[in-house]
C-alpha cells in the first residue's frame, strides 16, 4: 500500500488513475494541475509515490520532477505521458524518474510501477 | 506540411480510439485546406514544438462528442460523463498527439506539445495557423472526428 500524489492537468485521466489505485490498496493522497502545484503538496504531503504527467502548464512534469528531487533525492517519481519518446524517456530516467509510462496505460502497468518504485 | 507527417496521427487516432473508448475509427477522407481551422463545434487545439512546429486540431459534433464519451466512461452516470466530457476528449487529443510525436521523433529528436485547448461554438480565426492543412476525417458508429494537421520541420 502506497500513499499516492497525482499530477496530470487533465482530471480524466486523474479520476481513472484514482480509480486503479484505490481499487488496487493504494491511497490517493492529493492531485495536482501543473509542475508548480505539484512541489507544494509534494512538500505539504510527502507521499510514497507521485505519479507525474509532462505536459502541463506553469511547468512542466520534467522540470516538477527535477525540482522535487533537488528537494528530496529519496522523492519517487513516476512519469505517466503520451509523449513516449526515446529522448524523454532517458532525460526523465536520467532527472531520477523511477519509471516511465506510456498513455494510454494498461492497469497492470501503471501498478507494477508503483510496486518498482518502492522496492 | 509533408504527408508523411500525417499516417501517426491515423495509426494514434486509430489505437487510441480503440484502447480507451473500444471504438472503431475508420479513415474516411484526406483533403488539403489552407488552415487549421475546424468544421466542428467542438475544438481542441494542441500547438506543437521542437524537430517539428505547427498545430493539430480535433474537433467533433456535440452530440458524437457526448457518445465517445458515454463509451470512454460506460460505468459512470450521465451528471459525471457531461463534467467530464471536455477533459475526456482533451485526454484523447492528447493520447493521440503524444502518441503520433513518438513515431514523428524517432531516436534523436523531441517534439514538444501544448496542453490541449478546448474551443466551443464560435472560433477566433486568430487561433488557428493560416498555413497548408491536412484534414483527415474518421468516421466510427457515433460520428465523424476532423483531425486537421499542420507541421513543418523546425529550421531555427
Amino acid at each position: 500500500m502506497a500513499t499516492i500524489l497525482l499530477v496530470d492537468d487533465l482530471a480524466f485521466i486523474k479520476m481513472i488513475e484514482k480509480e486503479v489505485l484505490e481499487k488496487n490498496g493504494h491511497v490517493v493522497v492529493g492531485d495536482a494541475r501543473d509542475g508548480i502545484e505539484a512541489i507544494e503538496k509534494y512538500k505539504m504531503l510527502r507521499p510514497d509515490v507521485i505519479i507525474m504527467d509532462i505536459t502541463m502548464p506553469k511547468m512542466d512534469g520534467l522540470n516538477s520532477l527535477k525540482a522535487i528531487r533537488s528537494i528530496d533525492p529519496n522523492a519517487r517519481v513516476i512519469i505517466c505521458s503520451a509523449l513516449g519518446q526515446q529522448q524523454l524517456i532517458i532525460d526523465a530516467i536520467k532527472l531520477g524518474a523511477k519509471d516511465f509510462i506510456v498513455k494510454p496505460f494498461k492497469n497492470p502497468r501503471l501498478l507494477a510501477a508503483i510496486d518498482k518504485a518502492l522496492k | 506540411m509533408r504527408a508523411e507527417y500525417v499516417n501517426p496521427f491515423i495509426i494514434g487516432a486509430l489505437e487510441v480510439f480503440d484502447e480507451v473508448a473500444q471504438i472503431e475509427l475508420k479513415k474516411s477522407e484526406v483533403t488539403l485546406k489552407e488552415s487549421t481551422a475546424p468544421e466542428n463545434q467542438i475544438a481542441i487545439l494542441i500547438d506543437v514544438t521542437g524537430f517539428l512546429v505547427g498545430q493539430v486540431v480535433y474537433s467533433f459534433k456535440e452530440h458524437t462528442a457526448q457518445r465517445i464519451v458515454q463509451s470512454m466512461m460506460p460505468n459512470s452516470p450521465p451528471e459525471k460523463q457531461a463534467e467530464y466530457l471536455l477533459d475526456a476528449l482533451s485526454s484523447m487529443a492528447n493520447m493521440i498527439t503524444g502518441h503520433a510525436t513518438i513515431l514523428l521523433a524517432g531516436k534523436e529528436h523531441v517534439i514538444r506539445i501544448s496542453p490541449p485547448v478546448v474551443r466551443i461554438g464560435i472560433k477566433n480565426p486568430a487561433e488557428f495557423l493560416q498555413r497548408k492543412t491536412i484534414s483527415v476525417i474518421f468516421t466510427s458508429r457515433f460520428g465523424t472526428m476532423e483531425v486537421n494537421i499542420s507541421l513543418r520541420e523546425n529550421k531555427d
